[in-house]
């Protein structure tokens, strides 16, 4: 989707207005579709292929590593519209923390299939080392104006890994006003996913069986993800423009981590077993987002947005991300990036649970994702513009969480790091072309 | 902290867009606006890249765009 800017190519005052003053309706589309699915960049002169592809590597020091390969095609049809077709595989491997916390002993863990169990050291923070996934995932988009201020898109996306597969769709419409300055949007998105926990799903607040498969109730559940979103796009100035999203989401059904579990502690700190997670089975989410987009000087760029993330777990979050293209001439550019993202915990996340107590709440998670944390990014992106429409580019950024440890019994949390520090590499290598 | 933040956020925006009579661009200037790098979705594949790796390592997802999904994401 993008816009019709080259498609015209009159030279006259008219052509220019028709050809520019439709940027908003492709700017809010975007913004409603395109981390879904991808946008489709402007396509010069008479090429009606874009090409995007690019690798990513993200890598956690002692724990997850992800492969990332994507190849985005977007084809240019007659009379404005756009189709899109993106592929992207992510391969996972590496060890994920298991939701247990450290202990003064070593401690043994059932894996995934109850099939085996694993073990980890005094002090150290449980993680599962078997953890191996490949995501595939294929979506669609096309997008269609339908009059000189209304457009609409409409798009698919499927996708499948080893235990999780999904299934979605998106319509969004947005309208131009105020001669092409103000941008209203509306979008929809619904995705159903089903779930099938390797070993079958444990029963939440039950008890993990070490060295059986035991607590396990059905091979597979399913969720359901309803997203709305409402947005304004406005023109500041000839070199400025601002966003403004609200955005609802509704998610439904199983929305527990089949492979988390919580410890539960005697009041020495000892581990007295582990019970599987159990986290409300809905969730509604509200976003507000603001962002900011200028041109400066020659030819730089400054982009900065922030959210406020609130929802009916508790999680209430803020995030700011700023990036500066820097155009250091016709063929290079860097751009510097940071990220500032802090949540607050789940009302029901523990980082460990008195044993004596006599009935565990009703949800419990000690997933550190639904932690109090603070999580900062930063790093840059460099890129070299071919004179034949081709770019190559390169990222490198490194993302680290810092979390607070809760008090536990035994004070266990004086002795070991009950959460410990994120840290990641984040490498990018991407390449673009026309044809 | 929700309600102060939504007002202020709120009282910007409404301000930002009422407050100033020479708001847009005409038609003959928008050469700028209508650069690649300066839409709203320009680089979408390094966008799609952290809103992945953000959804899974964070418990907030969407505002740009929609929330998504469709990743069982350990």
């Amino acid at each position: 989707m993008q816009l019709d800017k080259y498609n015209n190519q009159n030279t006259g005052t008219q052509s220019r207005y028709s050809r520019a003053t439709k940027l908003g309706v492709a700017a809010g589309l975007a913004q409603a579709t395109s981390a879904l699915l991808g946008a489709a960049p402007a396509l010069a002169g008479d090429k009606s292929w874009d090409i995007n592809t690019a690798v990513l590597y993200y890598g956690e020091t002692d724990r997850v590593t992800a492969v990332e390969p994507v190849i985005s095609a977007t084809k240019k049809l007659e009379g404005d519209r756009f189709w899109n077709i993106k592929l992207v595989v992510d391969a996972l491997t590496g060890a994920t923390p298991n939701g247990a916390s450290p202990a003064d002993e070593v401690q043994t863990f059932s894996t995934p299939s109850g099939k085996a169990t694993y073990q980890t050291p005094e002090g150290e923070l449980p993680l599962d080392d078997v953890f191996k996934d490949t995501r595939v995932a294929l979506s669609t988009q096309y997008t269609t104006p339908l009059n000189s201020t209304l457009k609409l898109s409409g798009g698919v996306e499927a996708s499948r890994e080893y235990d999780y597969q999904s299934i979605g769709f998106n319509a969004n419409i947005a309208k131009d006003l105020n001669q092409h300055n103000t941008t209203i949007s509306a979008g929809l998105a619904f995705a159903s996913d089903t779930i099938k926990p390797v070993g079958g799903k444990p029963i939440p607040l039950s008890e993990m069986t070490i060295g059986a498969n035991g607590n396990k109730d059905g091979k597979d559940d399913s969720k359901t993800v309803t997203d709305l979103l409402l947005g304004v796009t406005q023109v500041m100035s000839p070199k400025w423009l601002v966003q403004f999203n609200y955005s609802l989401s509704e998610q439904s059904g199983y929305l527990n981590d089949a492979y988390k579990v919580v410890s539960l502690l005697d009041d020495i700190g000892a581990p007295q077993g582990y019970v599987y997670e159990s986290r409300p089975d809905k969730r509604t989410k509200h976003s507000l987002f603001f962002r900011s987009k200028s041109h400066h000087g020659k030819d730089n760029i400054f982009d900065i947005s922030y959210r406020y993330h609130t929802d009916d777990w508790g999680i209430d979050s803020h995030t700011i991300d700023t990036r500066y293209r820097w155009q250091l001439n016709e063929h290079h550019y860097l751009e510097p990036h940071f990220r500032y993202y802090q949540q607050a915990g789940a009302d029901f996340y523990v980082q460990g649970l008195d044993a004596s107590l006599a009935q565990l709440p009703m949800h419990l998670s000690s997933d550190s994702r639904l932690g109090e944390f603070t999580g900062i990014t930063f790093g840059a992106k460099y890129g070299y513009l071919f004179d034949d429409d081709k770019e190559v580019n390169f990222r490198i950024e490194s993302y680290n969480q810092t979390g607070d440890s809760q008090t536990l019994p035994g004070n266990l949390q004086d002795r070991h790091d009950t959460f410990p520090d994120l840290d990641a590499i984040i490498v990018q290598v991407g390449y673009s072309f026309k044809f | 902290m929700q309600k102060p933040i939504i007002t202020l956020t709120l009282l910007f925006t409404v301000s930002t867009l009422m407050g100033c009579s020479s708001l847009g661009a005409k038609a003959y200037q928008r050469g700028t606006l209508a650069k690649d790098t300066m839409q709203l979705d320009h680089d979408a594949i390094t966008s799609s890249f952290d809103d992945h790796i953000y959804f899974s390592k964070e418990a907030s997802s969407g505002g740009a765009s929609f929330g998504g999904g469709g990743c069982g994401c350990n």
